[in-house]
């Protein structure tokens, strides 16, 4: 039995017609195909650890008597074992170490009351050879400043160290010696040790600071400007995180007449950092440098200008007492003084005597130009009248110091050790050498 | 039945049959088409308003995006996010899924906002990159924080430690050290996903710059400046389809969430949320339903978005609270925290 072809034609219809819906819907809504990217090749193993480079150094550092002071008493942003490293080729030096302030157990410096501040740089300063001040975060006063340009006029070496990582108001002493740490941070984004802020310093200029260093590495350390060039400058792609010119920045500089340093980082100094590139030769030469000066002590600076080992003669038995009082006062300050009969020239020596026993001390009298007769007379004073009065000098000879202090009588003498004690005595100074009293 | 019989006839007749069967042929083409394979085109939009991208945040877009992938009915993806970026591993996450949704799908992302760095990373697997003028884009780099100080405090003599760096995994020199890698491989993501396009150095793409969208052209970050229309219309283009329906990825995924934990509810018979510590204590006492319940109905998608007390997702220091270190590692972020637009 055959089936009509327009009943099959009629069959297929259905098929057919649903093909064609099918094929014109699909190619009216889907027009091609999606061409996928390939699959992501990263080559994350190309990517290296860079090296850190650890150059070995090694010195025999010569030593010298002297103290180094570092600033904790503006309450520092820094912690004692951060500068343990740069505190350890000072001790090499034979340099005694003090720290002015109290350390707080969790790092960093207690605040401490203006005054106190005050007396207490002035008193340590007196004794100190070179002063490192780091990250202060306290402002220096001007009675500071004072006492820090006195020290530095008296050859004092200063060490300004800012840090743009931390707070800090070290301009208010930098500025005086005409230094200014600028505000932002240097970097480079081209070549870097590790991280963009740790930047490379290759350009210097020949300076005891600067000696022997080929490359050293600072982390986010700032610039610092002065009206002296810089000893070390940046190069081409380093870049300040404030100033938008390109141009070279200074972070080492040299003010003051060449006693103040400044430097515009502080981790340099922390361990590992104070091992990579040559920094631990920059931490060499500014230690020599801060060990190296020649401090001038005059009287003002009493009793640090004498030695560890002192005598004191008095020019008549009846003085005993101040001599003994004049002991134990030197005593406080770790000098050793003996009571003896007659002077050694070879020692630093104490003398307490009456004005009537000048002649004993009239070789020293007359090098500083005064004169004890009917009247007291300095080349600094008009004639006084020796009533209640009294007289302390400092001579400086060539190897020894001699401390001379006159009086009309015992009790002006007992009051002028007194006054030395109690630090008075710094009013009546008519000289750096010379001070006269009124002792009622 | 008579009354039937005049259209019989006359459907009998061979030209209102063939209209008829014709007509049938349609409604079977597009039975076919649209119900069977393949279906009306779909572009699925996944929305990510304003998030920072965690371990958290980036497993439910891993899921939103795993969804995109696996669902046969959609064709082509857009994805509109506002993201300051956030936890570096977990950006990375989102930059391997979307790569991985783009070699089956195209993918278009836009930008709002902000859009920078652990964020602009994910965007950087996708095929297309829209921004508005006005978005902040970029900020490419990375922030590794806390990293141990100079001179980290020495473990107490009750630690016993069998190497130096047991503790902190390292000194400083080496987090800074790994801080530079990990710019170095976001780097390497940039240039091999922008390659030609880009048109500055890169080591200025890594100085984790905020730039505008304008710029962004400009620079070769993105694509083009448009919106969520522009978009849909480049994915269907990439993916050669038109007259597509828009599938909210976001809404379809909560759906099939809320669906399994509805169910994973029903089969504890508790009132309220699912409190996931008595699904734990059935489990410790033994409880048989409750091994069925994980077994059978609480798949791991679930398990892994529960906060398990004592396990997943909990604070490191009260996990092990008799631990006597701090657990306070460095964490590595690709993360803008700057102003925005």
């Amino acid at each position: 039995m055959s089936v009509p072809p327009r009943k099959i034609a009629l069959l297929l219809l259905l098929p057919l017609v649903a093909l064609i819906y099918f094929l014109a819907a699909y190619f009216s809504y889907y027009r091609g195909d999606y061409d996928a990217p390939p699959a992501l090749d990263i080559q994350f193993q190309e990517i290296v650890q860079p090296a850190s480079i650890q150059p070995s150094f090694s010195e025999v550092p010569q030593t010298h008597e002297g103290m180094l002071l570092v600033d904790g008493s503006h309450r520092n942003d820094f912690d004692q074992p951060e500068i343990s490293a740069f505190l350890a080729k000072v001790s090499s030096r034979g340099y005694d170490i003090q720290l002015m302030g109290e350390p707080r157990a969790f790092g960093g410096f207690r605040r401490l009351d203006l005054n106190d501040r005050t007396e207490l740089l002035e008193r340590t300063l007196r004794q100190a050879n070179s002063l490192a001040v780091m990250v202060p975060q306290e402002p220096y006063s001007r009675e500071e400043v004072d006492l820090v340009e006195k020290f530095i006029a008296k050859g004092g070496r200063l060490l300004l160290i800012g840090d743009p990582t931390r707070n800090h108001q070290i301009n208010t002493l930098a500025e005086p010696f005409g230094l200014t740490f600028q505000p932002g941070y240097l970097y480079n984004t081209i070549e870097y040790d590790l991280n963009f802020r740790n930047i490379f310093v290759r350009d210097f200029r020949p300076d005891v600071i600067t000696q022997g260093l080929s490359q050293i590495s600072f982390y986010a350390g700032g610039a610092i400007t002065s009206a002296s060039p810089g000893l070390a400058y940046t190069d081409g792609n380093t870049r300040s995180s404030v100033v938008e010119r390109i141009e070279p920045f200074f972070p080492i500089v040299k003010g003051g007449n060449g006693q103040v340093l400044g430097i515009g980082d502080l981790t340099f100094l922390v361990p590992p950092q104070n091992a990579i590139l040559d920094n631990d030769r920059l931490i060499s030469n500014i230690t020599n440098f801060l060990t190296n000066g020649e401090r001038v002590f005059d009287l003002g600076d009493f009793p640090h200008f004498l030695t560890d080992d002192v005598e004191i003669l008095l020019g008549r038995s009846a003085l005993f007492d101040q001599g003994t009082a004049a002991k134990t006062l030197l005593s406080g300050f770790q000098i050793d003084a003996r009571i003896v009969g007659s002077e050694d020239i070879t020692q630093d020596t104490v003398y307490l005597g009456l004005y009537q026993d000048a002649s004993d001390v009239a070789q020293y009298l007359e090098v500083a130009g005064i004169r004890v007769d009917e009247t007291l007379r300095t080349p600094f004073t008009l004639a006084l009248d020796k009533e209640e009065t009294g007289l302390v000098l400092l001579h400086q000879g060539v190897d020894r110091n001699v401390l001379i202090i006159l009086g009309d009588s015992e009790d002006s003498i007992e009051e002028l050790v007194e006054q030395l004690e109690s630090n008075e005595f710094q009013s009546g100074l008519v000289s750096d050498f010379v001070g006269v009293y009124r002792t009622p | 039945m008579s009354r039937l019989l005049p259209l019989w006839r006359l459907a009998s007749r061979w030209y209102v049959s063939t209209i008829i069967l014709g007509a049938l042929g349609i409604v079977l083409g597009s039975l076919v088409f649209f119900n069977v394979w393949p279906g009306k085109p779909k572009i699925g939009v996944i929305n990510i308003p304003f998030t920072v991208i965690t371990e958290r945040s980036a497993f439910e877009i891993s899921a939103l995006l795993e969804y995109a992938r696996t669902e046969d009915s959609i064709d082509a993806v857009v994805i509109t996010i506002t993201s300051p970026g956030g936890g570096a591993a977990a950006s990375e996450e989102l930059f391997f899924e979307t790569a991985k949704l783009r070699e089956e799908k195209p993918v278009v992302v836009v930008m709002n906002d902000l859009v920078a760095s652990g964020g602009y990373m994910l965007a950087l697997g996708a095929n297309w990159i829209y921004a508005k003028p006005s978005s902040f884009i970029g900020g490419i780099g990375v922030i590794l924080s806390p990293i141990p100080p100079l001179i980290p405090s020495p473990p107490t003599e009750r630690d016993v430690l069998t190497g130096p760096f047991k503790a902190e995994g390292g000194d400083r020199r080496h987090y800074v050290s790994l801080t530079d890698q990990l710019k170095h491989a976001f780097a390497q993501m940039v240039q091999t996903q922008r390659g030609d396009h880009l048109t500055m150095p890169l080591a200025e793409v890594t100085q984790g710059q905020i730039y505008s969208g304008i710029q962004g052209v400009r620079l070769g970050l993105v694509d083009g400046i448009g919106g969520r229309s522009d978009a849909l219309e480049k994915a269907a283009s990439l993916a050669g389809v038109s007259n597509y329906d828009i599938e909210d990825i976001n809404t379809e995924v909560s759906r099939l969430m809320n669906q399994k934990r509805d169910r994973v509810r029903g089969s504890l018979e508790l009132n309220g949320p699912l409190a996931s510590s008595e699904l734990l204590k059935l489990l410790i006492e033994g409880d048989p339903d409750a091994a069925r319940i994980l077994r059978e109905d609480l798949d791991a998608d679930v398990l892994r978005t529960l906060p398990l007390p004592g396990g997943i997702g909990e604070d490191p220091n009260s996990a092990l609270p008799d631990f006597p270190l701090k657990i306070n590692g460095p964490n590595a972020y690709y993360l803008y925290v700057g102003p925005s637009p």
